[in-house]
């Protein structure tokens, strides 16, 4: 019995490791989103994906319906009720040694000023980092036109770094770009309990979208 | 009996992590003996601060060619190969690694054009597996100078899946030029083959395109 009991035990413990390697875990925003990609007036909104998608390797899940009346983003612009001013979200994710999370944000307009948003993640430890994504290099616009139309194109190089790379576009100019953010070590053993983005735009100048997050164990 | 039970369980399960082990494998190819010319010998701008040695971009760790001195040839250049002139030349390189499933590339070019064709890249197994790609300027490959006047932009994602490749940027010096990092991720017939070699043909000509390889890395990882 107590052979069969270790037995048990080792294949637990065997099996525990494998799941550990496949953790992915997609973060539902849906309760934040506030607007559509078609009530928000997006070019081509009709054509931004829908339901559960794989870009890069990662699996994200994309809010909406076909019918394209559950809102599908947080719109920074909606949240500041089309004026000035700062606004913010925060996403809980409580999920524990989390190495990467992976966004997908784009703007409205587009910015190469610093400052204008900034993502902040927090730890169940009193871990805490904050990024601030740049136009033209970590985040541009929604839409290749007279905007930010650059990104950084690269994965991070490290722990405590972020780079972007494109996640889907549409072949009519309109885009989904993918953030990927390698947390600092200190939240290798905690719980990522949230994470926070903070949109300083303006209408005509930037305003973030936030379309998905996932976490992941594991480095990018 | 028991007790035997138990080492068969840990046996697996060792056996599990050592095949998980062994999967996280990276091998960086040395391709100096197919490069042809230095970096600065090729007049590439700002030709000094382009990278050599063992370097690590988006997490893959690669061998460029070449010394501290600059009289170790850098790379492979088709337009070296070419005479300068016109014609169609490629270059073969040794692989040997067993169950690839991503080849990885640092490759831009002289000059740029959006023409399909002018590029390919033929990667062949040791039964019978070819995978031929063409790499198409402002998608897969662009000049390694940003200048506005040819190629600047690429893909700029990871592949989707097996039997495609894309691009994202490798290295830049901050002053336009840059390296960009190719991602193979081979169809599925090559996951029990050797990955014999692979081969590079360019068509191209001076002042049109002609593309240069820095380094290959396989790993027999997904991207």
């Amino acid at each position: 019995m107590k052979g069969c009991k270790l037995s048990i035990l080792l294949l637990s413990i065997c099996l525990g490791a494998g799941w550990a390697n496949a953790a992915q875990k997609k973060i539902s925003i849906s309760s934040l989103a506030n607007n559509t990609w078609c009530g928000e007036d997006l070019i081509g909104c009709s054509t931004f994906p829908v339901g559960t998608k794989h870009y890069n390797g990662v699996a994200y899940t994309m809010l909406g319906n076909k019918k394209g009346t559950e809102n599908t983003a947080w719109f920074a612009v909606d949240a500041a009720g089309h004026g000035g001013g700062t606004v913010s979200i925060t996403i809980p994710v409580n999920v524990a040694k989390v190495k990467t999370v992976y966004t997908l944000m784009n703007t409205e307009w587009g910015s190469t000023q610093s400052g204008l948003i900034s993502i902040t993640f927090t730890g169940s430890g009193g871990a805490t980092w904050t990024y601030d994504l740049t136009g033209g290099t970590n985040v541009r616009d929604y839409n290749n036109g007279n905007y930010t139309n650059t990104c950084i194109c690269q994965l991070p190089g490290g722990v405590g770094q972020s780079a972007t790379i494109n996640a889907w576009g549409n072949g009519a100019g309109q885009r989904l770009d993918e953030q990927v953010y390698e947390l600092p070590a200190a939240f290798a053993t905690q719980t990522l309990e949230s994470i926070t983005i903070t949109d300083s735009g303006n209408e005509n100048v930037q305003r973030a979208i936030l379309a998905a997050v996932t976490v992941s164990t594991t480095g990018p | 009996m028991k007790s035997r039970i138990s080492i068969l369980v840990l046996a697996i399960c060792a056996g599990a992590g050592l095949a998980q082990a062994a999967k996280v494998k990276t091998t960086p190819i040395d391709i100096s003996s197919i490069a042809n010319t230095t970096w600065c010998s090729a007049e590439i701008i700002n030709c000094s601060t382009y990278p050599f040695g063992a370097q690590t971009y988006n997490g893959i760790p690669y061998v460029i060619p070449g010394n501290a001195q600059g009289t170790a040839n850098n790379f492979w250049l088709s337009e070296i190969a070419a005479g300068g002139g016109s014609g169609t030349v490629s270059v073969t390189i040794p692989i040997n690694v067993a169950k690839v499933k991503t080849v990885y590339t640092l490759m831009n070019t002289f000059w740029g054009s959006t023409q399909a064709g002018l590029i390919t890249v033929t990667f062949t197994g040791s039964n019978g597996a070819t995978w031929t790609f063409d790499p198409v300027g402002n998608v897969n490959v662009r000049d390694y100078n940003e200048n506005g006047n040819t190629t600047d932009s690429i893909a700029c994602q990871l592949p989707g899946g097996v039997g495609q490749s894309a691009t994202i940027n490798a290295w830049v010096n901050g002053q336009g030029q840059r390296l960009d990092e190719q991602v193979y991720e081979l169809p599925a017939a090559f996951k029990n083959q050797t990955l014999v070699s692979m081969t590079i043909t360019d068509s191209g000509n001076e002042g049109v395109q002609r593309s240069f390889l820095a380094a290959v890395t396989v790993s027999t990882l997904i991207p």
